[in-house]
């Protein structure tokens, strides 16, 4: 996957990593069998710049968020393997507003991810509410007390 | 001492040792056409039958 991370950051694609990828990166000792990446809704020069990164990956282009919120979330089964669009959800703050708070997060090999920031992570995660969204923003929570606490 | 399914244990365990857990590599993932989804239930039951189908094949293969 670190290949089409490669290529947005290149690019300048527009995402940012959510779901359990991004758990993960924040230091959360989980697995996940695909990659979430969060895309402005409605921005068709961005999704027109996605699908060509994703080249014959894409067997069926990417697509905008759909007048009645069809297909707000878009997967793909690549060589790199599953990546999902999300182009909105809830919990999920606006596009604009979770890249104002956006954070960069380093893979095991030291690349570079834009990613939802830890308070919009939580947020999204307690508001997907299945057992594992919940432990995770539990870990999540518990990484965030740990910070905060004072250095002695 | 050992703790045993401690969830709150596993936690503080955990951030003691900061960093993402290396992602293990595996091969025999079944491959689909694109699916697009209108719901997190619609997308959760795919991923479900997607997982029941990876086992039906013998589940994938962790490489070393």
């Amino acid at each position: 996957m670190e290949e089409l991370i490669r290529r947005f950051n290149k690019a300048g694609v527009r995402y940012l990593l959510i779901g359990g990828q991004a758990v993960r990166l924040e230091g959360v000792p989980r697995f996940s069998m695909d990659w979430d990446f969060y895309i402005p809704p409605h921005d068709e020069k961005n999704t027109a710049l996605i699908n060509s990164l994703m080249g014959k990956e894409a067997d069926i282009p990417l697509e905008i968020l759909g007048r009645k919120g069809e297909g707000f979330i878009q997967t793909y089964s690549t060589t790199w393997g599953i990546v999902q669009f999300h182009l909105g959800g809830p919990g999920i703050p606006p596009f604009a507003e979770a890249e104002a708070r956006a954070i960069m997060l380093k893979t095991e090999t030291g690349l570079q991810v834009r990613a939802m920031c830890l308070d919009d992570l939580i947020r999204a995660k307690e508001a997907a509410g299945r057992p594992q969204d919940l432990t995770d923003a539990a870990y999540l929570r518990e990484k965030k007390s740990v910070h905060k606490k004072p250095q002695r | 001492m050992k703790i045993t399914d401690n969830r709150d244990a596993k936690r503080r365990l955990s951030l003691l040792n900061p960093g993402p857990a290396a992602l293990p590599e595996a091969t025999g993932w079944p491959r689909f056409a694109k699916k697009t989804f209108n719901s997190y239930a619609e997308m959760n039951n795919w991923k479900a039958d997607l997982i029941r189908e990876i086992m039906r094949r013998g589940g994938v293969r962790w490489k070393s």
